[in-house]
């Protein structure tokens, strides 16, 4: 299992373990993550990422290992977590009758804020989470999109390090999703330190600086995307288009033998190779000298879900 | 943030102390935004919840409708009698009934809804990661309850107002009246507080909920007919009315105190310190018995009420024992860095802190002291004690209930130590066994040890029923065994049961000095737990916020200016 290893860690999970009777949830889980980055957790369900982030926001305690949260262990100094923490679960607060105003308001007292600090913090959460226009509406009559915004209001209000997020994406339309995306990067760029979970992988691609997959509890695999890509591929893939006799290129490549899993895709050819880029450089100088006329070559870059698919082996407990 | 320098957009509402600045209304609001500041924020929330629920507004109009139209109704049926009948007390007493309802039983019941409810749909989670703990949370529904009633009564204030100018009541006792009241919804608010803090979470508490409702109800009726006698009974001047005033007032703090923290700890993560708190309020509540049972030996004379005292701590602290030895012998790190620094201070305290074997010597520790008193209060010191208070040129029992010999009273306390030891002893033993394959479950726990307490008891009974010879005996040595019938026969009879009395003051000590020596193990194993070291990110954290309280002008967050 690979590890991050970082000086001033502002998440940091230590051989992390959480059994529930028979069900080993967490097994021995172990990263880390600086100060302003965004740290993807992916993992299928009932992988035990939304138990490792009730842990890590003191809502349940492991059964072994420990996390801390800007130094503080979640076990020993749950108090102190608290105050640097903020914590958007995957579901909603159903409060009644209370306005969303009120509702920030309440949270920035139950925080400690006071008197002009605490009017700031509200207004100014309602303005980054564009919630201005709803401050006399009750929250159990938003949408689910503005319900996201508010509790990222509520996470942030009292203006912690690092953020911990369980789903923030799951059910928003794109464009609501696309105005989360924003909000999180804003957030990482202020230097906050982020941990987010999520099933929309593409959105995680795009806005975290490191992953880390898990499946049944146990950390699979940490890094960049590219470096999980790197450390787990054995074989690049190419795609080749040609203008015409797509089906000689096909038998053309199968006989030179460094080429597997030839297969025709439409007018596109695509194969494995265990080489790198230069054997991609030769293998299209020697197509083209062979006669093929090429419209187009190029190395498939395996996206996240790719990596995912590829990491995972779908197991659920 | 940078964003927070930047001016109030357009249609915000600016703040009164901007529009008028230095005036006395501006500086009155910003006096009341300080001591806003200041409340606890669960009753900011749950004033302005309260304010729009259907619930509340209903039961305050409701209120109000049924004030003014038993007013005129009460009225019409009086007629000119209202200048000259003693009419004040029934229209009270109707007044009451109306304030009551939504006292003992909305108040408490939306307590106990408010809690459970949140604690269901997870918003109790939100709030607990918060700067509020449990004790902050709970402080704060107890304030919105207070809160509540205020309203409520503010509702019916102008009738009970009213009823003061009628014959037949005066402002005392109406005052009496809503005060006791108001304590009573108090305590049956902190009651539901307590079921929904047991209740397990995120399941429907239907069972809780229905209990309470008839518990509510019952003391509902209840309190309306003690009201009923209390108005027709003119005792103010009596002192002993103050007496058991104030006897009433201890044991309500005490259960209070007890219901408060036990909420309180089921509120609270494992890790923390859950027990400390919760043995001091028992200890103070056996100390506040003790002095109360004395207290009631020295003004009436009445010695048999030392059984009462025996066969009441007996019960209530294996009520207690049977959550206190069930509990985790590993301490957190959280927890071992508050134990006592130096020997003396974990020698003399560490009874207090949470673990089984301490709570196991807890236990008994305060059932010695209790035994001790009982002792006590049986000889000749305390009758002269008596005698010099005057209280015996007062009131003096029968002969029959003046004299409690000392030697019985210590062989029921010997017995009912011992049978404390014993219990719990072999109850804490075999939890500690089941505990190291699965963790255990209150229930679990009273589970075991009630099933323990059922066998010591069913057993010998069983078979002294099955044999003809000695069905018809009644108690028997047999019974030894039966914790139950043995204290009942002692305190109860008044009396050590026939032909048992040097076997039980022989062996059930010998039996409970094994089952102590036996748990000493495992007392050793908890005292040599060290104190844990303060981590030094806490102590640069505790460095940090010293230094920022003592430079008060420096902005302490990046909201502030």
């Amino acid at each position: 299992m690979s590890e991050v290893i970082d000086t001033n860690p502002q998440i940091e999970l230590i051989h992390l373990q959480r059994r529930f009777g028979p069900v080993m949830a967490v097994d021995d889980v172990c990263f880390s993550v600086s100060r302003g980055n965004v740290f993807g957790f992916i993992g299928p369900n009932g992988a035990g990422k939304t138990t490792s982030m009730r842990i890590l926001a003191t809502l349940d305690l492991p059964t072994s290992g420990d996390a801390f949260v800007d130094g503080f262990s979640v076990t020993q100094d749950p108090d102190r977590v608290r105050t640097r923490l903020g914590f958007m679960p995957d579901y909603f607060d159903t409060q009644p009758n209370i306005l969303v105003e009120e509702y920030l308001d309440f949270f920035a007292r139950s925080y400690g804020l006071m008197g002009a600090e605490r009017q700031r913090a509200v207004r100014y959460v309602m303005s980054f989470t564009k919630l201005d226009g709803l401050r006399e509406k009750t929250i159990d009559s938003l949408s689910k999109g503005m319900k996201q915004r508010l509790c990222l209001g509520r996470a942030m209000v009292h203006d912690p390090p690092v953020m911990i997020m369980d789903e923030p994406a799951a059910g928003l339309d794109p464009r609501a999703r696309i105005q989360l995306r924003e909000m999180i990067g804003q957030l990482a760029a202020d230097g906050k330190s982020i941990l987010v979970s999520s099933h929309i992988l593409t959105e995680l691609a795009e806005m975290c600086d490191t992953v880390a997959i898990i499946e049944q509890g146990k950390l699979l695999a940490v890094g960049t995307v590219e470096e999980i890509h790197r450390a787990r591929q054995t074989q690049r893939s190419v795609r080749v288009r040609v203008l015409e006799n797509t089906e000689g290129l096909c038998n053309w490549l199968e006989a030179r033998g460094d080429a597997h899993n030839v297969q025709r895709d439409g007018p596109h050819v695509t194969l494995l190779h265990d080489g790198d880029q230069e054997t991609e450089a030769d293998l299209l100088r020697d197509v083209v000298t062979a006669g093929f006329r090429v419209v187009a070559f190029g190395s498939h870059a395996e996206s996240l879900e790719d990596v995912f698919m590829r990491v995972t082996e779908g197991l659920v407990q | 943030m940078s964003s927070l320098d930047e001016p109030l957009a357009a249609g915000e509402p600016a703040e009164l102390a901007d529009v008028l600045p230095g005036t006395k209304w501006a500086r009155f609001e910003e006096w009341l935004g300080h001591l806003s500041d200041r409340l606890n924020p669960i009753l900011v929330k749950e004033a302005r919840q309260s304010l729009r629920s259907r619930q509340f507004a209903m039961t305050f109009f409701l209120m109000l409708i049924a004030g003014w139209v038993w007013s005129i109704l009460g009225l019409a049926l009086l007629g000119p009698g209202a200048y000259y009948s003693a009419a004040g007390q029934s229209m009270f007493f109707v007044y009451y009934m109306i304030l009551a309802a939504p006292l003992l039983i909305v108040i408490p019941y939306s307590a106990y809804h408010s809690l459970a409810i949140e604690r269901q749909d997870r918003t109790y989670e939100l709030v607990s990661i918060t700067a509020l703990d449990a004790t902050g949370i709970l402080l704060g529904k107890l304030s919105g309850i207070g809160l509540q009633m205020m309203v409520y009564l503010s509702a019916l204030f102008p009738c009970l107002a009213f009823t003061y100018l009628l014959r037949g009541l005066n402002l005392f006792t109406v005052l009496l009246v809503v005060v006791y009241t108001c304590l009573l919804s108090l305590f049956l608010s902190q009651v539901g507080l307590f079921f929904a803090a047991v209740a397990p979470p995120q399941r429907k508490p239907i069972v809780q909920g229905v209990v309470l409702a008839a518990l509510l109800c019952f003391v509902f009726f209840v309190d309306i007919s003690m009201m009923s006698a209390f108005m027709r009974f003119d005792a103010v001047d009596d002192p002993e009315f103050w007496e058991v005033n104030l006897s009433f007032a201890v044991l309500y703090l005490n259960a209070f105190a007890i219901l408060f923290l036990c909420a309180r700890t089921q509120l609270t993560t494992v890790n923390q310190n859950r027990s400390t708190a919760l043995r001091i309020a028992l200890a103070v509540a056996q100390l506040s018995a003790v002095g109360w049972f004395a207290a009631a030996v020295l003004r009436w004379g009445d010695r048999h009420v030392i059984y009462g005292l025996i066969f009441l701590s007996t019960a209530a602290w294996f009520l207690v024992g049977m959550f206190i030895v069930g509990e985790s012998p590993a301490l957190s790190p959280r927890v071992r860095r508050d134990l006592p620094k130096s020997i003396p201070g974990r020698i003399m305290l560490s009874w207090l802190a949470p673990g089984p074997a301490s709570g196991y010597l807890f236990v008994l520790g305060n059932m010695i002291m209790m035994a001790v008193m009982a002792v006590v209060m049986t000889t000749p010191i305390f009758e002269e004690l008596r005698n010099f208070s005057g209280a015996s040129s007062i009131s003096n029992p029968p002969p029959s209930r003046r004299i409690v010999p000392s030697g019985e009273a210590l062989e029921a306390c010997i017995v009912a130590v011992s049978y404390i030891a014993i219990y719990l002893g072999v109850g804490k033993l075999i939890l500690g066994a089941m505990r190291r394959y699965d963790e255990i479950k209150p229930a679990m726990r009273i589970a075991v040890l009630m099933l323990l307490l059922g066998v010591g008891a069913g057993a010998p009974w069983i078979i002294q029923l099955s044999n003809p010879a000695t069905r018809n005996l009644g108690y028997t040595p047999l019974q030894i065994t039966n914790a139950v019938w043995t204290m009942w026969e002692y305190c109860a009879e008044g009396s050590r049961p026939p032909g048992a009395g040097p076997v039980l003051v022989t062996m059930l000590p010998i039996i409970a000095l094994c089952v102590w020596a036996l748990n000493l193990p495992g007392l050793a194993r908890e005292l040599r737990q060290a104190r844990a070291p303060t981590p030094p990110r806490v102590m640069e954290d505790e460095a940090e916020l010293a230094a920022r309280a003592a430079v008060s002008t420096e902005p302490s967050s990046p909201w502030d200016d």
